[in-house]
């Protein structure tokens, strides 16, 4: 017998386990059911409820939890005698003392392990008289609800906050008898409104508000499916009833979100349902969009298309992919560009993403990755820079700060605003927008005299973080691509990769923005990349998959996307994209739309790009198809269908099937499995060895701050989730507008209140919005959502508006 | 063309019928098909050369409905299969459900007679309408009229004990459910017993010339046909096979009390005429000794098992306990779990064997669900026994097989 394994006998069987494990782990592994009511497999043992009894011997003469005690050589355990069966059954009548008669319209009920248990332990009279509390029905926030006569007080609401969010919103208070479940800070609850607690509560007491009696837990169908919303990709369990969309849970423990989600992934869902769906094609005629059958819209689109390639030949037409589409979507498109098309006019507006890959490929080669989070977490040291991660990719963030507490990861916060993971940090600084690069260049070693004023943190705490990374034997820099790297993201990935250069052991995480910023890399939605990101230029991959797909393909890279909008464009496909509210220059793109023969826009919202659109085509959301996501580890995350797509709306990548074969071309697809197979079969990794060459990144202006200018910080904030976010009824109610953030101090001194309209101005323009003061802004900064159309930080600096001077009054 | 635009398509291929002789399509829309039978008998003259059983014309999928329902749900579908005898087919539902959770042995001795008295009651009414028609089908009126008198009685204490005549989902996984009867009950059933005769239908039919002459030596089955049939109930017993599932595996309490088990070996029509006539007279008996038990039993005696996995709770203490609450609601919403495992369990309906098979995965309703229906078996000897009788014998075979189609297509 091993030394890290023990034997014990369990109703007279023995068993072995692994030394460590407790003796409820060890009953489950031989298939002993112990009930329990406050243990959940992603929570530490805890011992509250106290239904896990058993007898132990050797050990005191008492009952014992076995949930908390350790499984030890030579133990004996009684799991089922009488007495142990009268104490369960005591347990839960001294529970069901005090609670309500609910059940007929408690949303829990179905799913409740306290019914359960009753009905497994044949309880059926109560030797008690019965005397429910009646407290009222709490509201926490705007999506939870607390009711205290329900709640049996096991504290997994207040664990799984603690252990697994690392934000302790809730708590126990009072005492005995009187104990009750509250937010931690009485008067204020600190809620990242994750929905864990409503997740993990056996019974009803925590209560989802958008879900509030809209359906019976047995009434939906589920489906397995993958969260829109990140690069996390966090696996949900869609639950639907009659073709809508009800609530989704986290599903199973698996990584990447082992089992915990973030706001979005829990009441993020409600836009699949929204009324603003475009729900059937719709033609343009006389400055008007008409409704109009499939059939029609398919007529105009593919004479449109064939008139432009008969007058202006390929070179004129383009396609645009989407991150918010699967894979399966994309390559369709890219497929139908390079085949049917014959232009490698191929895009995806994921600038950060992309800019970020194609710099780390071109200096560190094709074995850069990308790493699993697995690999992040088990690096010594995690360097969290730019962007807060707690905002944007808020479930990894919940994993790093459970490394740090737990496995005793070092990590270093350098974000631009106050951020959930310093209270976890072994340091924390705020690095000033625009000066990510220049911090990541000093950690390589290349720091000079502007430094420290390009990243406002001081010499000693750049000595610090310094220091501990030379000393990690292993270093994960972790960054978000998303929309606050416009125009330096290419920068960025340089200095990062100047660090992986200057030392061994770093590994580099740019987490991407959206659900499949990665696939759309992957898929090769560029004008010079193939599927499966290998080079157009690389004849080999030119000449395999132009075989596969039967044609011969055009060697020609396409030209860059604004190169061709202001070019050659006659003819524009978009999938799921904003082209015109995303761009640069808005109403330089609208026009160039405007002016084109042909453009299509296939989406789910209407949007800037579909006022201009001559053909609006009905897509689907993640709920209704099936296909695949690619995280931000390039692990494919599968969504399976779980309602039939709203209206006349169509798998997207079946629209463009059908337009394919409508021109001549039908690629034989009648599900997206054989999609997902030729892709597999396709994508073959391209070995593309790096430059290796370290490349200064310093040279950055210094802003100009002061008066009443502030330098500009594009946050995402951790309920927006693009245009679908703002469709989505329990987001918007969580961030219902834009709001400028700004220090006290700044607010002070510029005599702007919380709550007052304000203007800020850059040269290249103005937005009017709240303020909101917030601790987390340091002095110096003001911080202002993307993804709100109305306040685009991009109208105040096209190209880089993050990390620019902007002057912020009162309106 | 083939004639089978119908369900199952038959086989006689109409333009070929060989010769001169004829097609003749009986059904499903003929009197004396009990219900929407099709018999595509080819005629040589009046005589049968070959008959061809088609059916599906009432076929709702009641297998296939039993396991998207749960348990409980599944009973109302029963009544629906073989209707002349609705509490009987509950019975034998219930009971291999009760088979697959292993609670056979825990039933209470008030629902064993109960479940007893009413199944002979239904077996009663059952071949009331079985007299009936058959007698009607070859000329008696007055059997008819006489029989089905006697039969509505019956209903009347069916609606009496749970409400319903015909449909009457009688009965719960358990025991009794929410049906138990009381004394007034019992003594309805008592004067009812009192009045009973069949003394009137037997001068009428038994010794009638013309009856005898329809019947005797008519659809002959011999013993190794209808063993080789898997036939079961009358039909076998008319050919001097002494199969009883009542006395073979006695369930419910007819270990409990006495009664025979009439067997005639002609096999002919009138050989099965008489088995039923005299299965009569011992329902009579075995009714008469259950309520007679029932009295006997004391007034507090449980009608169902004492499991609050499988009854629901008292309704009245459901709104002001919660024990009481969560045990409705778990068994209203996901109804009784048998453990995985798989159960058969065949009655003696009056029609012959009726058999439920279930495969439990533990959920609250079957993985899978398979009824063994007495007149879908017993109705295959058909095409072969009509073969040489006139076709006014084929009217008397089918009636003296006795089939419901509700239960032949389910």
């Amino acid at each position: 017998m091993s030394s890290d394994t023990v034997t014990l006998t369990i109703d007279g069987n023995e068993v072995q386990v692994p030394r460590g494990a407790t003796v409820l782990q060890a009953c489950e592994s031989i298939g002993v059911e112990i009930p329990t009511l406050c243990t959940d497999p992603r929570l530490k043992p805890y011992g509250a409820c106290r239904m896990c009894v058993v007898e132990v011997q050797p050990g005191p003469p008492r009952p014992t939890a076995s949930c908390t005690t350790p499984a030890g050589d030579g133990m004996t355990v009684v799991t089922n005698s009488q007495s142990i069966r009268d104490i369960r059954k005591h347990v839960i009548e001294l529970q069901l003392q005090h609670h309500p008669l609910d059940c007929p319209y408690c949303d829990q009920a179905g799913t409740c392990e306290l019914q359960d248990e009753v009905f497994d332990q044949e309880i059926h009279q109560s030797p008690y008289e019965t005397v429910p509390k009646a407290h009222p029905e709490e509201i926490l926030n705007e999506v939870i609800l607390l009711n205290h006569n329900r709640c049996i007080l096991c504290g997994r609401c207040v664990r799984i906050c603690d252990e697994q969010i690392g934000v302790r919103a809730l708590d126990f208070v009072e005492r005995n008898v009187g104990t009750f479940i509250a937010p931690a800070q009485h008067d204020f609850m600190d809620c990242e409104r994750c929905g864990m607690c409503i997740e993990t509560c056996p019974v009803g007491a925590l209560l989802s508000r958008p879900f509030k009696h809209s359906a019976r837990s047995w009434q939906t169908e589920k489906a397995a499916s993958t969260c829109p919303h990140c690069s996390v990709g966090c696996s949900i369990l869609v639950e639907s009833r009659h073709g809508e969309v009800v609530r989704t849970r986290s599903n199973g423990l698996e990584e990447p979100d082992r089992g915990i989600l973030c706001a979005k992934g829990f009441f993020g869902h409600s836009f699949v349902n929204s009324d603003d769906r475009i729900t059937q094609p719709m033609v343009r005629r006389g400055g008007v969009l008409w409704p109009v059958s499939w059939r029609a819209a398919l007529d105009a689109i593919t004479a449109g298309l064939r008139g432009v390639l008969d007058t202006h030949g390929p070179r004129a037409v383009g396609v645009v992919g989407s991150p918010n589409t699967t894979n399966e979507d994309n390559y369709t498109l890219q497929r139908f560009a390079r085949a049917v098309l014959g232009t490698n006019n191929v895009y995806s507006q994921d600038s950060g993403l992309h800019a970020t890959a194609r710099t780390l490929r071109a200096v560190l080669g094709s074995e850069v990755g990308p790493h699993t989070q697995s690999e992040l977490l088990a690096a010594d040291l995690i360097l969290v820079v730019g962007a807060d991660i707690g905002q944007t990719h808020n479930v990894v963030g919940a994993h790093i700060k459970q490394a740090a507490r737990d496995a005793g990861r070092k990590l270093v916060v350098a974000t631009r605003l106050g951020s959930g993971l310093d209270d976890f940090a072994t340091v924390s600084a705020r690095v000033r927008p625009g000066g990510e690069a220049a911090f990541l260049s000093a950690l390589a070693g290349e720091a000079d005299d502007v430094t420290e004023q390009v990243t406002g943190i001081d010499a000693a705490a750049l000595d610090e973080i310094s220091q501990l990374v030379g000393a990690a034997g292993s270093v994960a820099v972790v960054w978000d691509t998303g929309v606050w790297t416009l125009g330096k993201a290419d920068k960025i990935a340089q200095a990062a990769a100047n660090l992986a250069l200057a030392r061994d052991g770093v590994k580099l995480f740019p987490l991407a923005e959206r659900a499949n910023s990665v696939g759309t890399f992957r898929v090769g939605m560029a004008p010079d990349l193939l599927p499966g990101a290998r080079p157009l230029a690389d004849a080999d991959a030119r000449g395999e998959i132009g075989e596969a797909w039967g044609v011969e393909l055009s060697e020609e890279p396409g030209l860059p996307f604004a190169e061709f909008v202001e070019g050659p464009m006659r003819a524009l496909y978009v999938m799921g994209e904003d082209v015109v509210g995303g761009a640069a220059n808005p109403s330089g793109v609208s026009a160039a739309l405007r002016e084109a023969d042909l453009v299509v826009a296939q989406d789910i919202f209407m949007n800037a790009t579909t006022e201009v659109a001559d053909v609006v085509l009905p897509g689907t959301t993640f709920a209704e198809k099936g296909g695949h996501y690619s995280n931000f580890e390039g692990r494919l995350g599968r969504l399976e269908p779980a309602i039939p797509p709203v209206g006349d709306a169509r798998p997207d990548w079946e629209i463009v099937a059908r337009i394919a074969a409508a021109m001549g071309a039908d690629f034989g697809w009648r599900s997206h499995e054989p999609i997902s197979e030729e892709l597999a079969r396709l994508s073959v990794a391209p070995s593309i060895s790096g430059s290796g060459q370290a490349v200064s990144v310093n040279g950055a202006d210094v802003p100009n701050v002061n008066g009443d200018r502030l330098v500009l910080a594009t946050e995402q904030h951790l309920y927006t989730a693009g245009v679908a976010g703002r469709h989505a009824p329990s987001l918007t109610l969580m961030l219902p507008d834009a709001v400028a953030e700004l220090n006290p101090d700044d607010a002070e001194r510029l005599q702007i209140a919380h709550g007052d309209r304000v203007h800020v101005a850059s040269a290249g323009g103005e937005v009017n919005l709240k303020a909101m003061v917030a601790r987390r802004v340091p002095s110096g900064v003001v911080s202002l959502p993307d993804r709100f159309l109305e306040a685009a930080p991009r109208q105040l600096d096209p190209r880089s508006p993050d990390g620019t001077a902007v002057r912020v009054s009162k309106a | 063309m083939t004639v089978g635009s119908g369900a199952a398509g038959a086989r006689v291929d109409l333009e070929r019928g060989s010769g001169d002789n004829m097609i003749l399509n009986m059904g499903p829309q003929h009197p004396s098909t009990h219900g929407v039978l099709r018999l595509v008998i080819e005629l040589d003259g009046e005589e049968v050369r070959r008959c061809d059983a088609d059916m599906g014309y009432l076929h709702r999928g009641v297998e296939k409905l039993l396991e998207v329902h749960d348990y409980r749900g599944g009973i109302t579908l029963t009544d629906r299969m073989d209707y002349t005898s609705g509490p009987s087919n509950n019975m034998g539902y219930l009971m291999a459900i009760e088979k697959l959770m292993g609670i056979t042995d825990d039933i209470p001795l008030r629902a064993r007679y109960l479940r007893t008295a009413v199944a002979e009651l239904s077996r009663l009414a059952a071949h009331h309408i079985w007299l009936g028609t058959h007698g009607l089908d070859i000329g008696a009126m007055s059997a008819f009229l006489w029989s089905l008198r006697e039969r509505e009685k019956i209903l009347y204490l069916f609606e009496e004990a749970c409400g319903a005549r015909l449909t009457t989902s009688f009965m719960r996984v358990g025991g009794t459910g929410p049906h138990d009867v009381g004394d007034q009950w019992l003594d309805n059933v008592e004067a009812f017993l009192d009045g009973y005769t069949l003394d009137e239908i037997d001068a009428l039919l038994t010794e009638n010339e013309v009856f005898i002459e329809r019947t005797r030596d008519v659809g002959l089955i011999t013993q190794e046909q209808a063993l080789s049939y898997g036939l079961t109930g009358p039909v076998i017993r008319g050919s001097g096979i002494a199969w009883d599932l009542r006395k073979a595996q006695p369930y419910a309490a007819y270990d409990l009390v006495d009664f025979e088990v009439p067997v005639f070996t002609e096999g002919d029509v009138y050989a099965r005429y008489l088995v039923r006539l005299n299965e009569m007279y011992q329902s009579k008996r075995i009714i008469g000794q259950c309520v007679e038990a029932l009295r006997d039993l004391p007034l507090d005696a449980p009608s169902n098992v004492d499991l609050p996995q499988v009854v629901p709770p008292d309704i009245g203490r459901v709104p002001v306990d919660m024990e009481a609450m969560i045990n409705h609601f778990k068994l209203v919403m996901h109804g009784v779990q048998p453990p995985p495992g798989e159960s058969y369990f065949g009655i003696e309906n009056p029609k012959g064997e009726l058999g439920f098979y279930f495969v439990s995965d533990g959920t609250g309703m079957p993985y899978r669900c398979h009824v063994r229906s007495p007149s879908f078996v017993n109705l295959s000897i058909i095409e072969e026994i009509s073969v040489g009788s006139l076709i006014a014998d084929v009217v008397a075979i089918i009636g003296s097989v006795d089939i419901v189609l509700g239960e032949v297509d389910r």
